[in-house]
């Protein structure tokens, strides 16, 4: 360390507390006990239990290394729940974002009943997953009365198996998913949307840019700090998505729409196996952690492209 | 200098605000004087009745009661009231929740209580474990075959057939005309495959699932004759179609409401329902493993339990007594429509109902899996298996060659 920086740090250690950075601290104090005790301190708990035995009731237990990791590896059904997940997560972040960008143009243009529409979008997520996924689940009725299957009986389609067939039952999950999230970030979209200065557009009127062109070179790049942080809440929000598939397929058929919180929950507290749960949960941690830095370098490497 | 001051006490209010309520989750209100705390499985509209008489009868004693919806959200609520020493207690026992909660001393040894007086011995094995008792069942279940009387007559059938070659038959006749023969809750052990198992077990004079828990046999052994008659009998027959997988009870009764379905598999907890929407309905066994008599699924509903730590053992023994007494068991089988195990009363039992109790469930014929060890898991793993048959992607062999594989992994 050169005798500059030690210097700068010996300053900023001799600077007094002002007064703002006190209020600052007092201020950030309760949320940051809040994030200890409610986050901090159950994750630390949790890297500990996921190298013991620990079955939920005896506390009587015992270190076991690495043990409950290797039983995650050796169980399919483990790192099948954990694919399903990553595919629930990634295919939403990609449909509603491919599908939100256009909507939100279409709900930005004049047209009678624009406010109408816009809050319509913005309520399908608005309820609770779970009522959400208690309602689809009827609507995807893989029986003759199901919603669907009488539509497409309409033309003389026959029924599908929606909820009743591996894939169809991971596309369905997919689908309310998507159909929930589209009209919430069409919204974040908009607001954005609000901010990009008018004369831009009127410009490329008169260079004759048409609305392709515009949306292209105009709109999309200043939304590219928008799209950053839509596919950020989508990513993070559906990795731990739980009350969705839990509700509209219960995990099924034959483990198709398991994800990894309802098998952290069945090893933890259904099959009192509180260690590999934990292992789960702590491996699950950083799989997210990977994924939201590596989308956190792809969005800063283009948001530095449109700069 | 006031307005820092003024933060600085609203930033300490606030992280007081914050911490009070966390601070306040970890005081134990427990051991509040004569309070007996209970923790039910059964819901408010069942235990509320009781709860009040209890209380008019014992002056002295306050019930604190609360509730767990289902069984995966009552047992892993529980679990975490003993394991952060919050214990209630009385509490339920169920089959996904007794053996951890017997193996690991967290219940009362009940044995030889004056209490459990008047109960069948048959309905307290659940809750024995070498030779203790842990759990007071009061009340049993059953379910079978309901069966809309209108839509059978159709195809010419009184009742449904008792044997799984004649079923076929009948499913194929629905099936023609159009109506869905057969359904269950796909997110459910089978009903239907259980008591077929049931029909085996009693061609063979053997309970193969204890076998199988005592290590002498394995699903291979005991299940694969159950699930080839199930595949023969309600999956290659169609009875059962395979959409069955996606569907929950709500959405299999609606079907056999709306007329779809012409039987479900359900017990007393639908009758209700069923008598409301004006459905002609009957009762009957689920058909028999070839060669063997007809079986009901069934069994002791969950038990009333005491916590081995309880501070408060007389009120919990007073509160166990009332609800083996005639007044607690009227109230509670009337509200919870189940069937009294205690000789101390006798339940109202639906008349189409009440053959397969009177024929079948205090007969011993009926049959449920209950497993000893991992019990959610074992669950989910039968489940898994009876989808891939129903889906076609496994075969009987396999399925049972599976549950053994599930079986040496659970702990």
């Amino acid at each position: 360390m050169n005798a500059s920086a030690t210097s700068a740090i010996a300053k900023v250690r001799r600077r007094p507390l002002s007064p703002e950075d006190r209020a600052t601290f007092f201020f950030l104090l309760p949320i940051m006990v809040v994030f200890a005790v409610l986050t901090l301190v159950p994750l630390l708990s949790s890297v500990y239990y996921s190298l013991t035995d620990y079955n939920g009731f005896s506390t009587d237990f015992n270190m076991v290394g690495l043990k409950n990791y290797v039983t995650i590896f050796s169980e399919p059904e483990l790192l099948h729940s954990l694919g399903f997940t990553l595919l629930f997560a990634v295919s939403t972040t990609l449909l509603i974002t491919v599908l939100a960008l256009p909507l939100a143009v279409t709900l930005n243009k004049q047209f009678y009943g624009r406010s109408l529409a816009r809050s319509l979008f913005f309520f399908l997520g608005i309820p609770a997953q779970a009522i959400l996924g208690l309602i689809w689940r009827q609507i995807f009725s893989p029986m003759k009365s199901g919603i669907f299957n009488q539509i497409l009986d309409l033309f003389t389609i026959p029924p599908i198996p929606w909820t009743s067939d591996d894939h169809w039952a991971q596309f369905c999950v997919i689908f309310v998913g998507v159909w929930m999230g589209v009209g919430w970030h069409a919204t974040l979209y908009l607001a954005y949307m609000q901010a990009i200065p008018a004369d831009l557009y009127e410009q490329s009127l008169i260079d004759g840019a048409n609305s392709r062109q515009q949306f292209i070179h105009i709109t999309l790049p200043q939304l590219v700090p928008a799209i950053v942080v839509s596919t950020f809440l989508i990513m993070t929000g559906n990795l731990k998505v739980y009350d969705l598939p839990f509700t509209l397929t219960a995990g099924g058929p034959r483990n198709a729409t398991m994800t990894i919180t309802q098998a952290i929950l069945l090893r933890g507290t259904g099959q009192s196996q509180y260690g590999v749960g934990s292992a789960l949960a702590v491996l699950f941690t950083i799989v997210c952690l990977l994924l939201v830095t590596i989308q956190q370098i792809v969005a800063s490497a283009i948001q530095r492209r449109f700069e | 200098m006031q307005s820092r001051m003024n933060k600085a006490i609203v930033a300490a209010l606030g992280a007081v605000a914050l911490i009070v309520p966390m601070a306040a989750c970890g005081s134990s209100s427990a051991d509040s004087g004569n309070s007996l705390t209970v923790y039910s499985y059964y819901n408010k509209a069942t235990m509320d009745p009781v709860v009040a008489a209890f209380e008019k009868a014992n002056p002295d004693i306050k019930v604190q009661i609360s509730y767990g919806q289902g069984d995966s959200e009552y047992n892993s609520t529980l679990q975490t009231r003993i394991a952060g020493n919050q214990a209630p207690d009385v509490f339920n026992l169920n089959g996904n929740n007794r053996a951890d909660l017997m193996n690991n001393g967290a219940v009362a040894d009940i044995t030889g209580a004056g209490y459990l007086k008047g109960i069948d011995e048959t309905y307290l094995t659940d809750y024995t474990k070498d030779g203790k008792i842990y759990g007071m069942p009061i009340s049993g279940w059953l379910a079978g075959v309901v069966y809309n009387k209108d839509l059978l007559k159709e195809v010419g059938y009184d009742s449904v057939p008792d044997n799984l070659d004649d079923f076929a038959a009948l499913a194929k006749k629905l099936k023609d005309k159009g109506i869905t023969p057969f359904l269950e809750n796909g997110q459910e052990m089978s009903g239907s495959l259980i008591g077929l198992l049931g029909s085996y077990y009693a061609s063979t004079g053997t309970d193969g699932d204890k076998e199988i828990y005592a290590g002498k046999s394995t699903f291979a052994d005991q299940w694969t004759k159950a699930f080839e008659a199930w595949n023969d009998g309600f999956i290659k027959s169609g009875a059962l179609p395979q959409e069955a997988t996606g569907l929950n009870a709500d959405q299999v009764k609606q079907s056999f409401i709306n007329g779809e379905a012409a039987m479900y598999r359900t017990g007393g907890w639908d009758v209700a329902d069923i008598k409301a929407a004006g459905v002609n309905y009957g009762f009957s066994p689920f058909p028999a493993y070839p060669g063997s008599e007809p079986y009901v699924d069934g069994g002791a509903d969950p038990a009333f339990a005491i916590s081995a730590k309880t501070k408060h053992k007389d009120a919990a023994e007073k509160f166990l007594t009332f609800m083996n007494s005639e007044e607690g068991l009227e109230l509670f089988t009337t509200a919870y429509g189940s069937a009294s195990v205690s000789s101390n009363y006798t339940s109202d039992i639906d008349e189409q109902l009440k053959p397969l109790y009177d024929d079948y469930f205090f007969k011993g014929k009926f049959h449920w899996v209950s497993f000893e060890k991992g019990s959610t898991a074992m669950s989910a793993e039968v489940i898994a298996q009876q989808q891939g048959i129903q889906g076609g992607t496994t075969t009987p062999t396999d399925a049972a060659k599976n549950l053994d594989a599930k079986w040496s992994s659970v702990q």
